[in-house]
């Protein structure tokens, strides 16, 4: 008896030996053949005529060539990683670069065998379509979700020997697991083990997307970080498959296909992959140390330890002592949790209560909820449901056939609240929207089901974030604090920092800040101002206090100024440090600092150079005015160099005049000035 | 010795004959937004001085949306994380254009200055290939000033 219920091609005799031979699978693995001569062959056995369908040769095709480009990627990637590793010179871009070429070759191996899965269901599927059956009705496949483990931890286990062998080097390994998830496969960082290391900690979180039967395959490799990198022969597993592929001929593959243990990852079929041999690796070779797999059973919302299964011993070089088990957080966010996966307009109605009162609401089944909103509108705005009703796995759901009311079909849902049971009735607008509630309660019941303790509460997952650049931390009370002058160096920017810490004085005495013995200098006689440079500000003020260290900033002009910034400093410092409870200025560099002490001693009052002149080494000597009050000063500007720079803190640095310090260091000052909090920057434009 | 020095700069800015000529210092007084809050802001347009290599406008800033806005001296409100003017070389474009100490920049070219970081705001006013940068300023004395006028 033929059976044609589909449009297509040949049919199969039913209870036909084929029938049988294809129901137990045993053309399963035939996928090592090039298709079109997979199709000769099938014919010939079958002996009966197969049509060919054009249309789903290209569907298959499509398919194909999305992994087809993923193997390209990879293949170029491996190119790229091999140049690399033998190209590097240092150790640790050697190991980086080698871990690269191993990922690389996982993922085509990998990439092969869903190629040829693929190949394999498509047969079969074709297969199937021709026979007389429609096969089983179709399975309710569960929804995928999103699989993340994190926090990898491996536990070490020295012995006390190690610490008392090897005295002299510390034995370093570098290790990274490799983890995969069907065709997907994701590196960890590399970390270099040493036994000064309790734990080998990987802190990458790393998200798959699976079905709820995933298994993750947790694989550590590890590799001496010390030896010289001998020339190393391509992985032997590789090799063999390479030379085992390339041997077949058409009627062995087949004999080999028959046969169901045989798996080879490589395929000749389809587009034509050939897998280039492998240039001979030199550089550090990473081996498997241990592995694990794990599966929807360990998944969990916390941490867990999982055993680990130890491949190779002491005597290999790659050999960390592990304590035998890893730690990781593995959790899992099914789709069903996380997105709608069902929304429309429904009515419905409290059991129990009167029975006109429908409510008209937008349903939206996510999660173990169906929220009910007063309008549609309400879900984007992120108004709260005007009710929800939990779908879980307790509740139960049943289309009632006939409302008294309604002709429509109606679905009761009823939970268990408490002690009591609660019904819900809903119905839809018309019967094919009842049917596709239905349809999707059961879908949601069946993703429960499959996806077990997932469903329970929603498991965070916490995604990767972008890696931030590491600051570069300003110490407190550096030496290099401020910023120094971008622009060009010249005198008028100098001048400028005069005018302006003028100006910043006067500001402040302005804005009422100005200390009480600040009325110290107010005594103090003034002298004539006997230049007009410094700026009329529209804020100033007459400070004789101010005016007294002007004039002795004019005056002296003609000695040397070796030690301009620091006498600079303390000159100013004088007056300002004894009238703002913080110095504003630090001393610039330990030079500096020697200068300063030498200068206390000396006593350092009064005497401000006209900062222009360059330094020379040699300390000028100075005058000393007013000894105790400048020692006095002097102490106070270097003392109070850590405390906070006040309002003002100069973005111009008066490191210009007495030295010309590298541009790196002026970069690294701005990057020091620009990240300390206690700054106001102000930038000249 | 210093005042040799300032000598020379006077000398320098008034000698340079490029763009520092056209100075324009145009005050239109914008009247902001609501009823309430009448914000004035003064329109200055300045004209970048070329010294060397460098194009400058002659004025500082200070603030920005990362650094510490309790340090400002010349923010009414301490929590201003605004752009101000905290220093204008005499004789230089800025102060010749009319800007002033304690200006509060709003907008450079077009570009808001209230939602900025300090290195951003130096850049925008710091752009190689523009020679004008048109500011849009305001101050408390524009609202006094206004204000007394209006009494």
């Amino acid at each position: 008896m033929f059976c044609r219920n589909q449009t297509t091609r040949a049919t199969i005799a039913r209870g036909s030996a084929l029938e049988m031979e294809i129901r137990r699978g045993k053309f399963r693995r035939s996928v090592l053949l090039d298709t079109l001569q997979e199709e000769l062959l099938l014919s010939l056995l079958m002996g009966t005529l197969i049509t060919y369908k054009m249309t789903t040769w290209n569907a298959i095709q499509h398919q194909d060539s999305n992994i087809q480009k993923k193997i390209d990627h990879e293949i170029r990637m491996r190119d790229g990683a091999c140049k690399l590793l033998a190209a590097c010179s240092q150790r640790e871009q050697a190991l980086e670069a080698s871990k690269s070429l191993l990922t690389c070759n996982t993922r085509i191996m990998a990439y092969m065998s869903e190629l040829q899965r693929m190949k394999e269901a498509q047969v079969m599927q074709r297969v199937a379509l021709r026979s007389s059956d429609a096969g089983p009705t179709d399975d309710r496949l569960p929804c995928k979700g999103k699989v993340a483990i994190s926090d990898l931890r491996i536990p070490l286990m020295w012995k006390d020997t190690e610490y008392f062998k090897n005295k002299g080097e510390l034995h370093r390994c570098a290790v990274f697991c490799l983890l995969q998830v069907g065709a997907e496969i994701h590196d960890t960082d590399m970390v270099i083990v040493d036994r000064t290391l309790t734990d080998i900690c990987f802190d990458n979180t790393i998200v798959f997307e699976a079905s709820p039967g995933f298994e993750l395959r947790v694989e550590l490799y590890s590799c001496c970080s010390e030896e010289d990198y001998s020339t190393g022969s391509t992985p032997r597993k590789l090799a063999s498959k390479l030379s085992s592929s390339l041997g077949r001929s058409a009627g062995k593959k087949l004999r080999v296909a028959m046969d169901p243990g045989a798996c080879s990852p490589i395929s000749n079929g389809g587009g034509a992959t050939l897998l280039l041999p492998l240039p001979t690796v030199v550089g550090p070779k990473y081996h498997l140390l241990a592995h694990t797999t794990l599966s929807l059973s360990h998944v969990q919302d916390s941490f867990r330890t999982h055993d680990l299964s130890i491949s190779g011993n002491e005597e290999c070089s790659h050999w960390v002592p592990l304590y035998g088990n890893v730690c990781c957080r593995l959790a899992a966010q099914p789709h069903c949790m996380t997105q709608q996966m069902m929304s429309g307009c429904l009515k419905v109605k409290q059991f129990g209560g009167d029975p006109q009162s429908w409510t008209n609401v937008y349903g939206v089944l996510k999660g173990t909820n169906l929220f009910c909103y007063h309008r549609q509108e309400d879900v984007e705005a992120n108004i709260e449901p005007a009710f929800t009703i939990s779908i879980n796995k307790k509740t139960r759901i049943r289309a009632s056939e006939k409302d008294l009311h309604n002709k429509a079909q109606s679905i009761c849902i009823s939970n268990h609240y408490g002690g009591e049971e609660v019904t819900h009735t809903l119905s839809a607008d018309s019967r094919e929207d009842t049917h596709r509630w239905m349809e999707a309660f059961w879908q949601q019941f069946y993703d429960m089901s499959q996806w077990k303790q997932c469903c329970d509460d929603l498991m965070k997952i916490e995604l990767p974030s972008p890696r931030k650049p590491t600051l570069v931390t300003s110490k407190q009370g550096s030496l290099y604090h401020e910023m120094v002058i971008d622009t060009s160096d010249d005198i008028s920017t100098v001048t400028d920092i005069l005018a302006r810490r003028m100006q910043e004085l006067e500001l402040r005495s302005q804005l009422g800040t100005s200390p009480p013995w600040m009325s110290l200098f107010e005594d103090s006689p003034g002298c004539p101002r006997t230049h007009n440079r410094l700026p009329h500000s529209p804020l100033r003020c007459p400070r004789p206090g101010l005016l007294s260290s002007e004039a002795s900033l004019t005056s002296d002009s003609d000695s040397p100024c070796s030690t301009s910034p620091c006498s600079r400093h303390s000159g100013w410092a004088e007056p300002l440090s004894l009238s703002s409870p913080s110095s504003h200025f630090r001393p610039r560099t330990l030079s500096l600092d020697a200068k300063l002490s030498t200068l206390r001693g000396r006593g350092c009052g009064g005497v401000l150079q006209c900062s222009c002149q360059p330094p020379s080494s040699s300390l000028a000597p100075i005058p000393a005015q007013r000894v105790p009050q400048a020692t006095l000063s002097c102490s106070n500007s270097t003392s109070s160099n850590s405390s906070s720079e006040g309002s003002h803190s100069p973005e111009l640095s008066d490191g210009t005049p007495f030295s010309h310090p590298s541009s790196a260091r002026q970069s690294l000052r701005n990057l020091r000035a620009k990240l300390d909090p206690r700054n106001w920057l102000q930038s000249q434009v | 010795m210093v005042c040799a020095v300032i000598l020379l700069l006077n000398f320098g800015y008034q000698t340079m004959e490029m763009p520092f000529c056209i100075l324009k210092g145009s005050s239109v007084h914008d009247v902001g937004d609501s009823a309430l809050n009448v914000t004035l802001y003064q329109r200055i347009e300045i004209c970048k001085l070329r010294q060397g290599e460098h194009l400058i406008l002659g004025f500082s800033i200070g603030g920005g949306i990362d650094q510490d806005p309790g340090q400002n001296p010349f923010s009414e409100d301490k929590s201003d994380k605004g752009i101000y003017v905290t220093r204008v070389t005499p004789g230089g474009p800025a102060e010749v254009a009319g800007l002033m100490m304690g200006d509060k920049v709003m907008q450079v070219n077009g570009w808001d200055m209230t939602m900025v970081t300090h290195d951003q705001a130096r850049k925008r006013l710091t752009k190689k290939n523009e020679d004008i940068v048109r500011l849009l300023v305001t101050r408390k004395s524009l609202e006094q000033a206004v204000r007394h006028s209006m009494m």
